[in-house]
């Protein structure tokens, strides 16, 4: 514990409220080194060995920090037919990726919110009608993490984005039966490795919402058997005090 | 504990309020480490574990993004083999071309702690040279230059360095794809511990530079560009944890 001095009000013989506000109770200009240093006041002083130090267990958990993290070995499936149900239309729809969400409450404004997702995904995605290189039809998947909050911030998590690229090649057109599957700027059989992560400094207490969104830029009919798989994967916030 | 409390028509006086309270002052005073119970202090009693810079009541934490519109597109080589880089190639003589940067005029002032630093971006393209299709690769480093109290230092490890390699183009029976797209990931994470120091630091910048380079083929046929875009880097400051 530290080592409080002794109150030192004295102006005069009465009581003066005022001096015993300031240096008996809080001023929140100085570091307390009165009582007050036990309401929030504790400071690296107290980290030292010896009566006057404070130790791992005595602390409660999330004193320091809150942490979330919710990861995943069994292969989470999107198909691209789930984000829309016109068949016939290439527009893009978004599906929420429920494995790389999360939802959770904060009881104090942090001093620093880090959150972000990893995995490891396959994507079915193709560069149609290759042999005519000027009416190339691309595919690709792209991931979009959104941050909500109790206190109005409604958003996508700046230089979080990710795209899929496609991983191979068709000299068939979209509107075709795919004939042939030579590899494209990564083998389709692969698994490409996502980490994003961002830090935010503001945070407010309260809900925070984080929803990765997952679009898909695959055409019809394709469109019916094209999927992202997320074969392992994982979302983590830690929020410091 | 027990406290004086005044009589019943006793004048309070300053000194029955310094009584009051130096007896409470001296149990509290005279509470031994062993004695306080386990889970005793909150996030009511404690401080945050990020220090502020100092002299302000700014945290110790900082962050810069880059988004799809302000990608970096990076021109800059050296060597055709990213491991000829040396320390000067990357940082002085003929400098690698920012990324994203945590710069301050003054610098970030920080008391002994511990650093986490935090940087990850996406390679969105690799623009290969015409006369080779194959061996473009995008390079990458962090790096820091720390201030205490005399003159800049810079701090530059080849651990925190990194490199992707492009894809060669798609041939078809009449045409080729120009395989320039990637969208790959990269990373760099890393933990600055300056807890042993006596006194305030400061941190002037910390870096992610790029470059552009071919492997086993001539320099000459290093990639035109590298683009880098949704990049994040960050760094929070911790206060020492022992």
């Amino acid at each position: 514990m530290p080592t409080i001095p002794s109150l030192a009000i004295f102006s005069g013989s009465d009581v003066s409220l005022d001096t015993i506000y300031d240096f008996g109770l809080f001023n929140p200009e100085t570091t307390p080194d009165t009582l007050e240093i036990l309401n929030g006041g504790l400071d690296t002083a107290n980290y030292g060995p010896g009566d006057g130090s404070i130790t791992p267990q005595m602390c409660q958990f999330g004193s320091f920090a809150m942490g979330y993290f919710s990861g995943f070995t069994r292969t989470n499936k999107i198909f691209a037919r789930q984000l829309s149900t016109d068949l016939s239309g290439n527009e893009k729809q978004k599906h929420i990726h429920t494995e790389l969400s999360a939802s959770i409450y904060l009881p104090w404004a942090p001093s620093a919110l880090i959150f972000g997702y990893q995995g490891w995904f396959q994507q079915d995605a193709t560069v149609w009608n290759i042999d005519d290189a000027s009416n190339l039809d691309i595919e690709d998947w792209t991931l979009r993490l959104r941050r909500r909050d109790s206190n109005g911030t409604d958003g996508e998590a700046s230089g979080t984005r990710a795209h899929l690229p496609w991983g191979r090649v068709s000299i068939d057109t979209a509107i075709e039966t795919p004939s042939d599957y030579p590899p494209g700027v990564m083998h389709p059989s692969a698994w490409r490795y996502i980490s994003k992560h961002r830090t935010i400094t503001t945070a407010a207490a309260g809900f925070h919402e984080f929803e990765l969104e997952v679009f898909s830029g695959v055409k019809n009919p394709d469109k019916a058997i094209a999927k992202l798989k997320t074969i392992i994967g994982g979302f983590f916030v830690l929020a410091i005090r | 504990m027990a406290v004086s409390k005044p009589t019943s028509g006793s004048t309070i006086t300053p000194t029955s309020v310094t009584d009051m309270y130096d007896s409470v002052k001296d149990v509290v005073n005279a509470v031994p480490a062993s004695s306080v119970g386990e889970s005793a202090f909150g996030p009511h009693t404690l401080p945050s574990c990020v220090p502020n810079l100092v002299g302000t009541t700014t945290s110790g934490a900082v962050s810069s993004a880059l988004t799809v519109a302000d990608a970096v597109t990076i021109t800059k080589a050296s060597h055709n083999v990213m491991l000829a880089e040396t320390e000067a190639d990357v940082v002085t003589s003929d400098p690698w071309a920012t990324i994203v940067e945590i710069t301050k005029s003054g610098g970030y002032t920080l008391p002994p702690c511990k650093v986490l630093v935090m940087f990850d971006a996406t390679v969105s393209t690799i623009v290969k040279d015409t006369a080779d299709t194959v061996h473009g690769q995008a390079w990458f480093s962090v790096y820091y230059t720390v201030n205490y109290g005399g003159s800049d230092v810079t701090q530059w490890e080849l651990r925190n360095m990194g490199l992707i390699h492009t894809t060669q183009n798609m041939t078809s029976s009449t045409s080729t794809l120009a395989a320039n797209v990637l969208n790959k990931q990269v990373s760099v994470w890393f933990l600055i511990d300056k807890t042993h120091l006596a006194s305030d630091w400061k941190i002037v910048n910390i870096k992610a530079v790029g470059a552009v380079g071919t492997g086993s083929q001539a320099l000459s046929r290093r990639p035109t560009s590298v683009t880098f875009q949704n990049a994040n880097l960050s760094f929070v400051a911790l206060h020492k944890d022992s």
